[in-house]
């Protein structure tokens, strides 16, 4: 299995745009559940 | 005044901006750059937002309060660059670089660390000490002995999509099954009863938890976006407690929100997000935790003027 065959489909999830998950009316909600990056800190 | 790293999207910004003085807060969202303008020069910085006629400057900064000043709409980006791209490293660099600074000179709020950072790697070695931890493998190349029996997950420590509308999510897998030429990242899976999420904030915490069969996969994320739900509030043993400041000491984190699997009333530790979100867990503020976070920021915004005022 790739990467890509081990990876989960968002796009039925969330709107998705350029592979990332992009605006639309639940995109806040996804954003504030889904991201845990580190950013710098 | 409060600077406050952050994208447009953020409402867990928004959300505990409400909790504190609005004039003593500016917030600089990175992916609306015509709303601000910016100098920083050898006599110091001033960031305005264009919209408010508001401004923050060098004399005026007393803390730092990084949340997610991110990009959420990506863009293509060709073999040899492009403009957006490029104006988006560059405001990226500049930001991050202005936040070292402020960490240098002791004004960064919550999310932090003292000492260097600790990836996943660093973390399951640390929580060895203070926690369960189910066997792990980064590994390349060679399927290690150890995958060839039990139940493994596999993860993702970057949270990069792979392309075609495709994320992470922890999911069970047959190690055997993977492509070695790819690099991977698996945990034995942990039969627990709940998973038990812990906010940390500085010396405090809160913990809420979450029955594992309400899940119909192994990421709970999965579950909250398909079905958004809080989870309730839950407590933990002063053994846990002590656990969890231990760990928090010896990484020199003061904020950060805990992942674990509790099985057979054990804590299993799966991660530290060292800035991850919070609010969800208690969006109206009913449980008391979005003003846990913002008495914390205020508090050390407070000790922050204090020694300001001494220079």
């Amino acid at each position: 299995m790739t990467p890509s065959e081990v990876a989960t489909d968002v796009a039925s999830i969330s709107p998705v745009e350029n592979g990332n998950i992009g605006t639309g009316t639940n995109f806040t909600y996804t954003f504030e559940r889904l991201d845990d990056s580190n950013t710098w800190g | 005044m409060i600077f406050i790293a952050t994208c447009s999207k953020d409402t867990t910004t928004d959300i505990v901006t409400g909790e504190l003085d609005a004039s003593s807060v500016f917030r600089f969202n990175i992916d609306k750059p015509d709303d601000f303008s910016w100098d920083f020069h050898a006599g110091g910085f001033r960031i305005a937002d264009v919209t408010t006629d508001s401004e923050i400057t060098g004399k005026t900064i007393t803390s730092f309060y990084l949340r997610k000043p991110m990009f959420l709409d990506s863009v293509d980006v060709p073999k040899y660059g492009c403009v957006e791209n490029w104006r988006r490293e560059e405001t990226s660099e500049l930001l991050n670089d202005f936040y070292r600074e402020c960490q240098s000179r002791n004004l960064v709020v919550l999310v932090r660390s003292k000492n260097s950072h600790y990836g996943k790697l660093r973390q399951l070695i640390a929580a060895k000490k203070y926690f369960r931890v189910a066997p792990w493998h980064f590994f390349h190349g060679e399927l290690p002995e150890e995958l060839k029996r039990g139940r493994w997950v596999v993860k993702s420590i970057t949270q990069t999509p792979v392309g075609q509308s495709k994320i992470f999510f922890v999911k069970e897998v047959d190690p055997a099954a993977l492509d070695l030429s790819y690099p991977w990242f698996v945990q034995e899976r942990i039969d627990g009863e709940e998973e038990v999420t812990v906010v940390y904030i500085d010396g405090k915490t809160y913990a809420a938890n979450a029955p594992r069969d309400s899940f119909d996969t192994e990421d709970s994320r999965k579950t909250l976006m398909e079905h958004p739900r809080a989870w309730p509030r839950c407590g933990l043993s002063e053994e846990e407690e002590r656990a969890i400041k231990g760990f928090m000491d010896e990484t020199g984190y003061r904020f950060g929100r805990f992942d674990f699997i509790r099985k057979d009333g054990e804590l299993w530790f799966l991660e530290l997000n060292p800035n991850g979100q919070w609010a969800w867990l208690d969006e109206k503020n009913e449980h008391g935790l979005v003003s846990m976070v913002a008495d914390a920021i205020k508090r050390e915004d407070a000790e922050h003027r204090k020694a300001l005022s001494r220079l």
